[in-house]
């Protein structure tokens, strides 16, 4: 998990957000996780 | 009998641990090039790092399942229903939704959870592998006594397959995998494969235990044909133990090669998670993805591929592109190489992903904590290297310590 203070993994694989706005200091992370996603289920929405 | 060609086809070339400059050459050149595969089909070779993103996660215009009448030269005339029986089950063979159908069966066997609450099983394994070793005093063929006992032990643990009948379907593997034996002889391989997962599944259908094989069974038995449980069941067999194995044997020698990158993940238990990753980037053991087929007129990098055409991607080419990755061609654990594609990318990234890094982050340091002298016992040059086959690594490795 690039982002584990963003993202989990519930029991079935899927990925589960954890948070509504990403935490401070945690954006590089997240931004990476969505880098990375091979499912590329993931977007951060900018404010 | 055909005979076995002299060199692998372009995009399986490799000297020792490096892909062909050839690789390289294409990709600051047009970075799109036909070449001839295996069977003598002009295909379409992507290699750089965006392109072969771009290729992978997009399922619409390149497929992975195959259009009626495709035939690849020199194949066996094999009827209809015995293909589609075959073909059943194939996570690989299959586009979504179909592919989705079938892989969200299996993803939750395969969870970052799932695989920590079996470390301390492979741990187990790895220790009785290394007791055998130390026992038997060295030299040792690292190949036969570690790197592909290990992966085979845990994949048949998982499944539900006995592994006293390992050295059967690893012979029948390993083989189905070498692109230098002729195809028919392949093919009879795959069959006798199938007879064999068969008979497991068929016992699962009676008492389903509590592997995959019996998940798979009590959770979506009604769901799934025995051709597709056969399917899955020997793709999770073959893929669990022919990848792994290779990178553990390939991996080990890499970093005898490297021995201050050995010292660090043997005497720093931090180094091991980011070396793992670097090495998957640098080793890149699968050659391509499974080819694509272009469904429309497409075009990548401004290359004009046609509809119906083959798409290999290089995935050693894609993980040394300077535009990824720094300095690709030196092998630095310390980077951990983030967004490398050893594993793929897309709907068909790598389902046993997770339980080959936690292999590999536990195989790794217990090898070189407990031989810490281990030393080649052969000349670098003599080491043999598997060139043919659809997954990089090597014959065997002599070590001692």
């Amino acid at each position: 998990m690039a982002a584990s203070a963003v993202f989990d993994q519930d029991e079935d694989g899927i990925v589960v957000v954890l948070v509504d706005e990403v935490p401070e200091g945690e954006e590089d992370h997240a931004r990476e996780a969505v880098k990375l996603c091979p499912s590329q289920a993931l977007r951060v929405a900018e404010e | 009998m055909t005979q076995a060609p002299e060199l692998p086809p372009l995009h399986m070339r490799r000297n020792t641990f490096d892909p062909t400059p050839e690789l390289r050459e294409i990709r600051e050149a047009e970075g799109v090039r036909t070449v001839v595969n295996a069977f003598g089909m002009e295909v379409f070779l992507v290699t750089r790092h965006e392109d072969i993103k771009d290729v992978l996660s997009d399922h619409e215009r390149f497929s992975n399942g195959r259009p009626p009448g495709f035939v690849v030269p020199g194949a066996p005339d094999v009827p209809e229903e015995e293909q589609a029986s075959a073909r059943a089950g194939n996570l690989l063979s299959l586009d979504p939704p179909e592919h989705q159908r079938l892989r969200r069966m299996l993803t939750a066997e395969f969870t970052i959870r799932r695989m920590k609450r079996l470390e301390p099983r492979v741990v187990e394994i790895v220790d009785a592998q290394l007791d055998a070793m130390e026992k038997a005093g060295p030299p040792a063929d690292l190949v036969a006594s570690f790197a592909l006992p290990i992966p085979s032990l845990v994949i048949c643990e998982l499944l539900g397959v006995p592994y006293d009948d390992r050295d059967d379907f690893q012979r029948r593997t390993a083989r189905q995998l070498d692109l230098s034996i002729p195809f028919p002889e392949r093919l009879e391989l795959q069959k006798q494969g199938r007879a064999y997962m068969r008979s497991l599944v068929e016992r699962a259908r009676k008492q389903p235990g509590a592997d995959i094989l019996g998940m798979l069974v009590r959770d979506h038995g009604t769901e799934l044909t025995d051709d597709e449980l056969i399917g899955i069941a020997s793709l999770l067999l073959l893929a669990g133990h022919e990848t792994t194995s290779n990178m553990l044997g390939l991996g080990t020698l890499a970093l005898l090669r490297h021995p201050d990158q050995l010292a660090a993940v043997r005497d720093d238990p931090d180094a091991i998670g980011p070396a793992v990753e670097e090495l998957l980037r640098w080793l890149s053991i699968v050659h391509s993805a499974i080819p694509r087929i272009t469904t429309t007129d497409v075009e990548i990098a401004g290359v004009p591929i046609p509809a119906g055409e083959l798409v290999f991607v290089s995935l050693p080419s894609g993980n040394r592109d300077p535009d990824f990755i720094d300095s690709p061609e030196v092998l630095d654990i310390r980077r951990g190489a983030p967004g490398h594609l050893a594993f793929g990318h897309g709907v068909h990234h790598c389902l046993g992903a997770p339980l080959a890094r936690m292999e590999m982050r536990i195989a790794f340091p217990a090898l070189l904590r407990r031989f810490p002298t281990l030393a080649l016992a052969e000349d670098f040059a003599d080491v043999p290297f598997r060139s043919f086959h659809f997954i990089y690594g090597l014959k065997s490795l002599e070590v001692t310590w």
